[in-house]
């Protein structure tokens, strides 16, 4: 479901339909171009396809999970520039080194606040401009 | 040509010179033998003696020659070495023998014995065997102590052959065993007194023996006692010498008590690994929800007078489903918890199950457009006494899994029926089925299909359990039979109430 944007796009890769619309939804009223994926194997079609400014990623996710996901795009040169934004139901500190050491630019945990969201997506692209 | 009578007896004195230098040379290698030589007479009179045989008797030459064995060592003419003598004497028999010497001075020695006939009388060779009779005694001695310590070894000891002739099993193995002696086990045939199991790595042990391959020298079995029991004994063998003889020695220790602490130990880190593993599945399954109805609520809050009233209206109904799978995981997580502890209290009254089984259908199809629900109920059912809340939950639980495990478009058939004193019911799918070796751990709490298989698919892994906790609380079973890629049928029973029966049941099966 690509689409035509202006301003910047992140993509969305979750495989829980609430909070996958939640996410996009959020992104979508702070004028972002929100797109999604349900899994890894069609998140990774889409970041190849749309190259988008920001990935925003589940770890837990079928076909693929969001861990390959992460070490693709981070060891893959034209990809690599991509900064990701791992959003999880999983609190263990070990993931979050795990994520973090593999490149990840923030971890999140759910539940997450809509202003939590908004801000880490922000500071995650300002930092990159 | 012939000889003249004068060549004769020339021939002959030459001979006779040729004797005596013979003699004389003969005489010589006795006299520097090692081992003792003494001709004694017909009348019991030394009449050669070498210096070894001197040695021997504790006399000198002198002392002993011309003078009768009786003279010389009074009392031996009573003795049986004597007798020996004298019967090579009168017999002419020559004879071997061994024998412990008492000296006048009182000391003692061993010595070997050949006695033979000779023209003087009798011939007799000693050799002083006294240093090896005391090695043998020694020896003897060493294994002795080696036996009383197998005899009052703690461990379990045999001494077998190679071909496992039993030569030898202590005290310790028939108490491993409980046998009251060794011939009591050695009638037990040896099938008998392994677990089936470990009289097939027995067997293969002995194969490889007999094959000359390599056979550990230490391993484990699994014995059947003669009360029945079972012991768990570690087993080492090697080589000994015994009786002169390379056997083996082949120790057992009982480790039963060590497998059963090492066992409680296994279990005990699987429950905690176990225990570990829920946190983490339950605190996931939490936080997801939890993510929507946080997600969701900031979002109407922060946004209000951006959304649309449709669109809030979905994002509540989110917060809403949100809400109902968390209650429903605590209920889940309440439910586990009391049926281990044993503290779920059923509320059992006689109840309709024909009756329950359309009201369960029924939702059941409220509940999905993608499956067809199907009730395959021929006759009526009889009255069951349970808890139809909890039995309801059962239903639910396992036709809810049956649509989630299968495509859409397909059916989830429900039947019942009596069996003697049972109700049968099965739920039967056409959905991805079970892989065989995944079966048996179905009704394992924390079990969920494999990932793969079913990502999509979330939950806890708990409803199952409960399932099977709460059809047992019944009285009932509760199985599964599965074919991969064809569907599962699960199967569960509850006791049919034959008290109850004519109280509030006319119609029947």
């Amino acid at each position: 479901m690509a689409k035509r944007c202006e301003t910047k796009t992140v993509l969305i890769i979750e495989d829980e339909a609430d909070i996958r619309d939640f996410a996009c939804r959020v992104l979508e009223l702070e004028g972002y171009c929100a797109i999604q994926a349900v899994d890894g194997d069609k998140g990774m079609r889409l970041v190849r396809q749309v190259r988008p400014s920001l990935l925003l990623l589940d770890l837990r996710l079928p076909g693929g999970d969001g861990w390959t996901v992460l070490e693709q795009i981070k060891s893959e040169a034209g990809l690599s520039a991509i900064p990701v934004i791992v959003f999880t139901a999983s609190a263990r500190e070990s993931q979050r080194e795990r994520a973090l050491s593999m490149g990840a630019a923030d971890y999140l945990v759910k539940p997450l606040s809509a202003a939590s969201l908004k801000e880490a997506v922000a500071q995650v692209l300002g930092q990159k401009r | 040509m012939s000889k003249t009578g004068i060549d004769n007896i020339i021939e002959r004195k030459q001979a006779e010179k040729q004797l005596i230098v013979s003699d004389e040379r003969y005489r010589r290698t006795l006299d520097n033998m090692m081992e003792g030589c003494q001709i004694i007479g017909y009348d019991w009179r030394y009449m050669y003696i070498n210096d070894a045989a001197a040695n021997h008797d504790r006399r000198t030459k002198e002392e002993l020659l011309g003078h009768t064995m009786m003279e010389m060592y009074p009392g031996i003419d009573e003795t049986a070495m004597f007798a020996k003598l004298r019967h090579c004497m009168e017999k002419r028999i020559p004879h071997r023998m061994e024998n412990l010497f008492t000296f006048p001075d009182g000391s003692q020695g061993w010595f070997e014995f050949s006695i033979q006939p000779v023209p003087e009388g009798i011939f007799i060779l000693s050799i002083d065997i006294t240093e090896r009779k005391r090695a043998e005694e020694l020896l003897r001695v060493a294994e002795q102590n080696f036996r009383n310590s197998l005899d009052s070894s703690p461990l379990g000891i045999r001494i077998v052959t190679t071909e496992g002739k039993v030569l030898y099993a202590n005290q310790a193995i028939l108490d491993i065993y409980g046998y009251s002696s060794i011939e009591e086990l050695k009638a037990m045939p040896t099938k008998r007194r392994y677990t089936p199991e470990s009289y097939a790595e027995h067997q293969e042990r002995e194969k490889r023996r007999k094959l000359g391959k390599p056979v550990p020298s230490n391993y484990e079995i699994s014995i059947v006692r003669k009360d029945g029991k079972i012991r768990h004994l570690g087993v080492f063998r090697k080589e000994v010498i015994w009786d002169g003889k390379i056997q083996f020695q082949v120790i057992y220790y009982d480790m039963t008590e060590q497998k059963h602490l090492e066992q409680i130990i296994f279990e005990y880190e699987e429950l905690d690994r176990l225990k570990s593993d829920l946190l983490s599945t339950v605190s996931h399954e939490l936080r997801t929800p939890l993510a929507t109805i946080k997600g969701y609520s900031t979002m109407l809050l922060d946004y209000d007078r951006r959304l649309k009233r449709d669109e809030k209206r979905e994002h509540l109904s989110s917060i809403d489903r949100a809400t109902d799978r968390l209650t429903e995981l605590v209920d889940h997580l309440l439910d586990m918890s009391r049926l281990e502890a044993g503290l779920l209290k059923l509320e059992r009254r006689p109840t309709n199950f024909s009756n329950l089984l359309q009201e369960v259908v029924n939702d059941a199809q409220l509940r999905t457009y993608s499956h067809k629900i199907v009730l395959n109920l021929r006759k009526r059912l009889p009255m069951v006494n349970g808890d139809a809340r909890r039995i309801r939950q059962v239903m639910d639980n396992i036709i809810d899994n049956a649509i989630k495990y299968s495509r859409e478009g397909t059916e989830v058939v429900i039947s019942a029926r009596r069996a003697r004193r049972e109700l049968f019911i099965s739920v039967a799918d056409q959905g991805i089925g079970i892989p065989p070796e995944e079966l048996e751990m179905v009704f394992d709490r924390m079990y969920r299909i494999e990932q793969r298989l079913t990502p999509q698919v979330g939950g806890v892994g708990l409803g199952l359990a409960i399932c099977k906790g709460l059809v047992e609380a019944h009285g009932g079973r509760i199985w599964v039979e599965s074919k991969l890629g064809k569907g599962s049928t699960f199967y569960f029973t509850f006791p049919v109430d034959t008290t109850a029966e004519g109280q509030y049941h006319g119609e029947e099966v």
